[in-house]
């Protein structure tokens, strides 16, 4: 009797470790298997893994108003080449707000190097066109002073200068159908043209209805870039003196 | 008052805050302290400045005596003041006011007299304003408009018309509408339309007079004939109507197409390239019903070298692209072919140039993209062999405690 005892009680261990043994295999290759798919399907690069669909009987009246939004965002809303100097030895220092700086010789002394300009980004759900205005001393005689100091801009699609700072992804298309400026002032694109307190259009032209700043999210921004030429004879400001103020204003103009 | 932040790097892990650049406060960054690198972070993000002006869309507004519309905007996306201003030319100026209303809402209100004012085009505009800090080094502000025009027309009749006819099939009717829009503050007492039809050759086939209607002041009509096309060929066919509105005239022209139960060939791959290579045709449906069982195949030299995909459907006068890949062996040249394309229970054969180029980068493009598909089939195979796997499993040990718990039970 007691030998029948121990002879079920050894079958139950085994049986139990027989269990306990399959349910760990079952469990490695479910997690071997699982992630070697995965693996395979995620090098794929492809998003489509498992889907569902869900479908509802009900019925009813929906209404959907949307409003549009003229929006605008400047994702870099200042330029500051900081403080410094021209070296007494050249003739000017040269600096441009997409990183060139001692284009024209090594004079720039203490000047910070900046990278981005003014990046404009239609952020609304609706094209518009954009002007550029600047106001405070926007010449470059205002603004640097000395012999032949130059003060410049140039416009440039985001796609190109490619500034990853854009509220959405980074353009893959070039804005404005990489046409820059009106009319009068027509092919801004990687034109230095000098800075004014006059308003000029850089993308399309609002009376004309001609709003070509897009807001499909691979081709809604770009660039200003500021060239300045200081020259070395240009006279001391001190440090945000009104002498070296100028604003520039970009207004984004929509139909109502 | 908003306040605009300037940040300025300067050496040894320094950053200077400037607030309408005079300095506000200054202090050093220790990496270690908590703070310091939160305050580093907002620091390094770039200054960004944006505004936003927000409403439902009114479009060219027409001038009518006694008009009144009314509508909400609203302006966001800025923690700067802003300022909203109302432009309005002269002319409108006393009928046209914005309202400051509640949480950055304003609402426009255009309140038209209830005489005629001159005719023409007039414009105005909401635009919100960041208020420009007073003295930023090379700093920037944004501006919002929207631009809106109100058309105010004459006394004298004047219309804009749009003449439309539908495709339609071999020995149908086609429909023509004539669509008369008011542009006066006049009635017209009688508008009607002659509607001549013409040929491929620009030859006048027939002539149709439409139905004739008063047009009441700024309202828009539609003036309707039918043709009967019995007897004439398919192909596409050109009309002109002439509306006359109270002894005045205006001309608007439309094509339509009388189709048949055919597929024409718009356009094919004019290259193929040694090795492994894509062909496509280009096929447009010339029945104004769904064309079913749609294929291709291409010969070049009398040999079959592919047949394409068949599509289940292809919807009235709309095109498609039927593709396929094949495995081009032939030397560099020139090669007379052929594209037997295939539908419902027709035929039609075209023949075609082809020309045999050189493999280049378009291969390997290829061979990826075989690459790919046969991946992805391997790890569909995987996730089945492994749900399979995970199914027997639970079925298995299912099994095993139940045959256990009845084998206890027994004894």
């Amino acid at each position: 009797m007691v030998r029948r005892e121990k002879k079920e009680s050894i079958s139950r261990d085994i049986s139990n470790k027989t269990i306990m043994t399959i349910l760990a295999v079952a469990l490695i290759v479910t997690v071997m298997g699982t992630l070697v798919s995965v693996s395979k399907l995620s090098s794929l690069g492809t998003t489509q893994l498992l889907s569902g669909a869900a479908t509802s009987s009900a019925s009813g009246t929906s209404y959907i108003n949307i409003t549009s939004a003229t929006s605008i965002t400047n994702d870099i809303s200042t330029i500051d080449f900081g403080q410094g100097y021209v070296n007494s030895s050249g003739t000017n220092c040269s600096m441009v707000s997409d990183g060139h700086v001692n284009d024209t010789g090594a004079n720039c002394m203490g000047f910070s190097n900046v990278s981005s300009g003014f990046l404009i980004e239609n952020t609304g759900n609706v094209n518009v066109s954009v002007n550029m205005t600047c106001s405070g001393n926007c010449t470059a005689a205002q603004f640097i002073g000395g012999t032949s100091p130059k003060f410049k801009f140039t416009v440039r699609p985001n796609s190109g200068r490619a500034i990853n700072s854009e509220m959405g992804t980074l353009d893959s298309s070039a804005s404005c159908n990489n046409l820059f400026g009106v009319a009068s002032y027509a092919g801004l694109n990687n034109l230095w043209t000098d800075v004014t307190t006059t308003s000029i259009g850089l993308c399309g032209e609002d009376y004309a209805g001609n709003y070509t700043m897009d807001f499909t999210d691979s081709q809604d921004a770009f660039v200003v870039d500021i060239n300045v030429s200081i020259p070395v004879d240009a006279p001391a400001t001190s440090y945000g003196g009104a002498a070296s103020s100028a604003v520039f204003t970009f207004s984004a103009v929509s139909g109502g | 008052m908003a306040v605009q932040l300037v940040v300025q790097y300067l050496p040894f892990q320094q950053y200077r805050v400037v607030k309408n650049k005079k300095t506000f406060f200054f202090f050093k960054l220790k990496m270690k302290n908590k703070f310091s690198t939160i305050i580093l972070i907002l620091l390094l993000l770039p200054l960004v400045s944006a505004l936003s002006l927000q409403g439902n869309l009114l479009g060219t507004i027409i001038y009518e005596p006694g008009k009144y519309i009314e509508n909400l905007y609203h302006v966001s996306g800025t923690d700067k003041d802003y300022v909203v201003e109302l432009n309005v030319e002269e002319e409108l100026q006393e009928f046209i006011k914005l309202v400051e209303e509640e949480n950055d809402g304003y609402r426009l209100e255009i309140d038209f007299p209830d005489y005629y004012i001159p005719v023409g085009r007039y414009s105005f505009s909401i635009k919100a304003k960041e208020v420009a800090p007073p003295d930023s080094a090379m700093g920037s502000t944004v501006e919002v408009s929207k631009l809106f025009f109100v058309e105010v027309y004459s006394y004298d009749k004047e219309i804009l018309t749009k003449l439309s006819a539908e495709n339609v099939n071999l020995n149908q009717p086609v429909d023509f509408n004539v669509h008369v829009e008011s542009r006066t503050y006049s009635d017209i007492e009688n508008v009607k339309a002659v509607v001549t039809i013409f040929d491929q050759d620009n030859q006048s086939i027939t002539t149709l007079q439409t139905t004739q209607e008063r047009l009441p002041k700024l309202t828009s009509t539609n003036l309707q004939t039918t043709f009967d096309t019995a007897g004439l060929k398919a192909g596409v066919y050109n009309a002109q109507a002439v509306v006359n509105y109270d002894g005045k005239e205006k001309i608007a022209e439309t094509s339509f197409r009388l189709g048949s139960m055919n597929l024409i060939l718009k356009d094919y791959s004019k290259e193929l390239t040694q090795g492994f290579s894509d062909f496509s045709v280009v096929v447009e449906n010339d029945w104004g019903e769904n064309v079913k069982n749609v294929y291709a195949k291409l010969f070049v030299e009398g040999q079959q070298m592919l047949q394409t995909p068949t599509l289940d459907i292809i919807e009235p006068w709309q095109e498609a692209k039927l593709q396929g890949i094949t495995k081009v062996d032939l030397p560099l040249g020139e090669y007379q072919g052929m594209i037997k394309l295939f539908f419902q229970d027709k035929q039609k054969e075209e023949k075609i140039m082809i020309k045999v180029v050189e493999a280049k980068e378009k291969n390997s493009d290829l061979e990826d993209k075989l690459a790919k598909e046969k991946k992805t089939q391997g790890a569909t195979v995987m996730l089945i062999l492994t749900i399979s796997l995970v199914v027997i499993l639970i079925v298995s040990l299912g099994w095993l405690f139940f045959h256990k718990g009845r084998k206890q039970d027994d004894f």
